[in-house]
């Protein structure tokens, strides 16, 4: 198909306003192949043709089972139901609570208060909370400090709390998801930041009926 | 030659292809190559002042000088306070300069570079000892603050202080005090001690 | 050779056709060359070479004056003036007189360039096309930078109050929708802790207590006011410090006390610990305007 390159550069100069292109032309093929190869140098800076590493499933986990990642590592102990008493105290009394315990090690560099993105429960109704179902009550089971700096390289039994209505059913069992987040550079300020609090494990919890204990 | 006119007008649009996309891929490279080299945290990082223990930080809101280290494994003010690692005390003295002031950041670099952020378990940490307190200009007080920490990072700590005005601590002073190198002997010899300490109040210093 | 007298040369038919030429004659070599071999050349020949031409030769013959001779005008040269062809006017003085009048002169030939041509012809071109770009630089300067230079000169005006609410010492100073007034600035001797136990500090502090009268209607922004010390030095003081948390000094704000009268001014105590200075006066501010304060001094 290059047999048009020669006479056509030669007709091109014949044309006038035209320096001759080269000897030996832009064919279809030669001009295909150029495009394909710039469009996959191009894609390097977008991050290459890897997938999106955010895209994984979560895993699905047993009870007492560590779930390893950034900024925590977690492993979910047990799950109570638990009457409104000191210490805990719900917005509305005589509420019931649904406590999950869990073993929490900060594995990033730094100290962290922000457990109430951790974890989420499913498979219980009623549940009290704000719009992101967040716990209500995070709490260091040794001396229940509210919501403090976990240290990095520590693991500390947390106890995270979900306020439950009363006319809702006794659950026996919850999923519960742990979260993960990623350390990245935030587009919209340009500084590094903790973001993208995504599931990365599910773990079934039986509910231990520990009401008027 | 109508083969040798179409393949001149595939040239060209081809050009033109491949000189869209090279400029797009210019723009990108350019806009990566400045996100990554725009390192905001870096731009707007704290100032730092470091000295080593038992000298005088000048920042530029308070001036503080590490007095002493030592270290516990329950602490009691309200109710006791256990860790898994060890609590590290440091007793502080400072004063503010021009203006009332608090210091509202205190915390720990290891040698790996972790930060552990001064425990907000005890009472006084939040209210009632140096952290929250305020200190007055040309009037030092003294006052200690405690960490928990992993047996590990105790042995070579750094420790880091800055006011933490609205919760921001960039392009102000951060004082970096290298406290003394403890042995991990004495580290657990502190993880250890079943008694429980208390912090001292803060006083006006002499 | 001798021609027979008989026959003249240039007879017809002579010499007759067909003979052949008589033997031995002509003699061989004749009429060959001249001159004939053997014999010397005439005296002459052969002519010289050419000679080569010399410069300067041949010399120009100088130009003589009058030569050449000018012409001398022909009478009836140059030929009369031509009639005007009828039916053409002949205009006063035409066409001796130029321009015709009534006519504008031409504009004088302005003449041959003999300046030489300007140097940077090229660059004194670009900028007479592009100069309007340097006076728009001001705006563009103004409209790149301007905002920023005002966000951070508005950051830097917040970082404290700056405008001065003042009056004469010990006087009623309005502030804010009300009014305050420096009762007295002195150091406090005694405070007890609430159990009524005596404090005891260090002699390198100094304790300052300002009573301040204060009118402030329940409506006005002074109720949410807060008090700092000034000493000479210029260093600012908070009230309430941290360090007398445990003495029963009260907290000095301006809202009614709940044991003062329901109207009009009330007193306040406001208590400070500073360095061995010398307090010079007592400035209120309040949190919803950062750009003023009160400035309070004690009366004489």
């Amino acid at each position: 198909m290059s047999g048009g390159g020669v006479a056509g550069d030669r007709a091109d100069a014949v044309e006038g306003g035209q320096s001759p292109r080269g000897r030996r032309g832009w064919s279809l093929q030669r001009v295909t192949l150029v495009v394909v190869a710039v469009a996959a140098l191009a894609i390097i800076p977008f991050g290459g043709w890897s997938s999106n590493a955010s895209s994984h499933q979560p895993v699905q986990l047993g009870l007492n089972e560590p779930n390893d990642g950034l900024p925590w590592k977690i492993t979910v102990t047990g799950g109570r139901l638990l009457d409104d008493q000191p210490p805990l105290v719900a917005s509305v009394s005589g509420d019931r609570w649904i406590v999950i315990l869990a073993t929490v090690e900060i594995t990033a560099d730094e100290s962290r208060n922000d457990l109430s993105d951790a974890l989420r429960v499913s498979g219980a109704e009623g549940l009290v909370t704000d719009f992101d179902d967040a716990p209500v009550m995070v709490a260091l089971v040794s001396d229940f400090s509210y919501g403090p700096y976990l240290q990095p390289g520590l693991a500390e039994q947390l106890a995270f709390g979900w306020q439950q209505d009363l006319g809702a059913p006794v659950p026996t069992q919850v999923q519960v998801t742990i979260f993960g987040k990623t350390l990245r550079r935030s587009s919209l300020t340009n500084s590094m930041e903790w973001l993208d609090n995504a599931p990365r494990a599910v773990v079934t919890v039986p509910i231990v009926d520990r009401r008027g204990a | 030659m109508t083969g040798g006119r179409i393949s001149r007008a595939v040239g060209r649009i081809g050009l033109g292809l491949v000189a869209i996309v090279v400029l797009l891929g210019t723009i990108n490279v350019s806009i990566w190559l400045k996100t990554k080299a725009d390192d905001v945290d870096a731009e707007h990082r704290p100032f730092a002042v470091s000295v080593g223990m038992g000298q005088t930080a000048h920042a530029r809101t308070f001036v503080v000088t590490a007095v002493s280290v030592r270290g516990a494994a329950v602490i009691h003010d309200s109710a006791d306070h256990t860790t898994p690692g060890v609590w590290l005390i440091v007793k502080v003295r400072a004063e503010a300069v021009g203006e009332t002031m608090v210091i509202g950041y205190a915390a720990i670099r290891d040698a790996r570079g972790r930060l552990f952020r001064a425990s907000d378990r005890l009472d006084g940490q939040v209210a009632g000892t140096l952290l929250a307190s305020s200190l007055q200009p040309g009037v030092p007080d003294v006052g200690e603050i405690a960490f928990e920490l992993p047996r590990d990072a105790a042995a070579s700590a750094t420790l880091l202080l800055a006011p933490y005005t609205a919760f921001d601590l960039r392009m102000d002073s951060m004082v970096e005090i290298k406290l003394d190198a403890i042995s991990p002997a004495t580290v657990d010899e502190w993880a250890t001690d079943t008694e429980a300490t208390t912090l001292i109040p803060v006083t006006v210093a002499a | 050779m001798n021609p027979d007298p008989r026959y003249p040369a240039g007879q017809p038919g002579y010499p007759p056709a067909g003979y052949p030429p008589a033997a031995g004659y002509p003699p061989p070599g004749n009429p060959g060359g001249y001159p004939p071999p053997g014999y010397p050349p005439p005296p002459g020949y052969p002519a010289p070479a050419q000679y080569p031409a010399q410069p300067g030769y041949p010399p120009q013959y100088p130009p003589q004056p009058g030569y050449p001779a000018q012409y001398p005008p022909q009478p009836g040269y140059p030929p009369p003036q031509y009639p005007p062809a009828p039916g053409y006017q002949q205009l006063p003085g035409y066409p001796a007189a130029y321009p015709p009048p009534g006519y504008p002169a031409p504009a004088p030939y302005p003449g041959p360039n003999l300046a030489p041509p300007a140097p940077a012809k090229r660059a004194r071109g670009w900028w007479r096309r592009n100069w309007w770009a340097v006076p728009l630089l001001v705006p563009l300067l103004v409209a790149a930078m301007g905002h920023d230079l005002i966000l951070g000169w508005d950051q830097w005006h917040v970082g404290g109050p700056t405008e001065v609410a003042s009056g004469q010492d010990g006087q009623w100073v309005p502030f804010a929708g009300g009014r305050l007034r420096l009762l007295s600035l002195d150091e406090a001797s005694e405070l007890t802790d609430f159990s009524g136990n005596p404090l005891t500090f260090p002699s390198t502090v100094d304790i300052w207590q300002a009573s301040v009268d204060v009118d402030a209607p329940d409506d006005s922004d002074l109720t949410l006011c807060m008090f700092e010390l000034q000493d000479d030095a210029g260093a600012v003081y908070s009230a309430n410090p941290s360090e007398l948390g445990d003495a029963d000094i009260g907290y000095a704000s301006c809202s009614r006390p709940f044991d003062a009268p329901e109207a009009g001014s009330f007193t306040v105590v406001a208590t400070f610990m500073t360095s061995t200075t010398h307090a010079k006066g007592v400035r209120v501010s309040i949190a919803t305007d950062p750009d003023h304060y009160a400035w309070l001094t004690p009366p004489r």
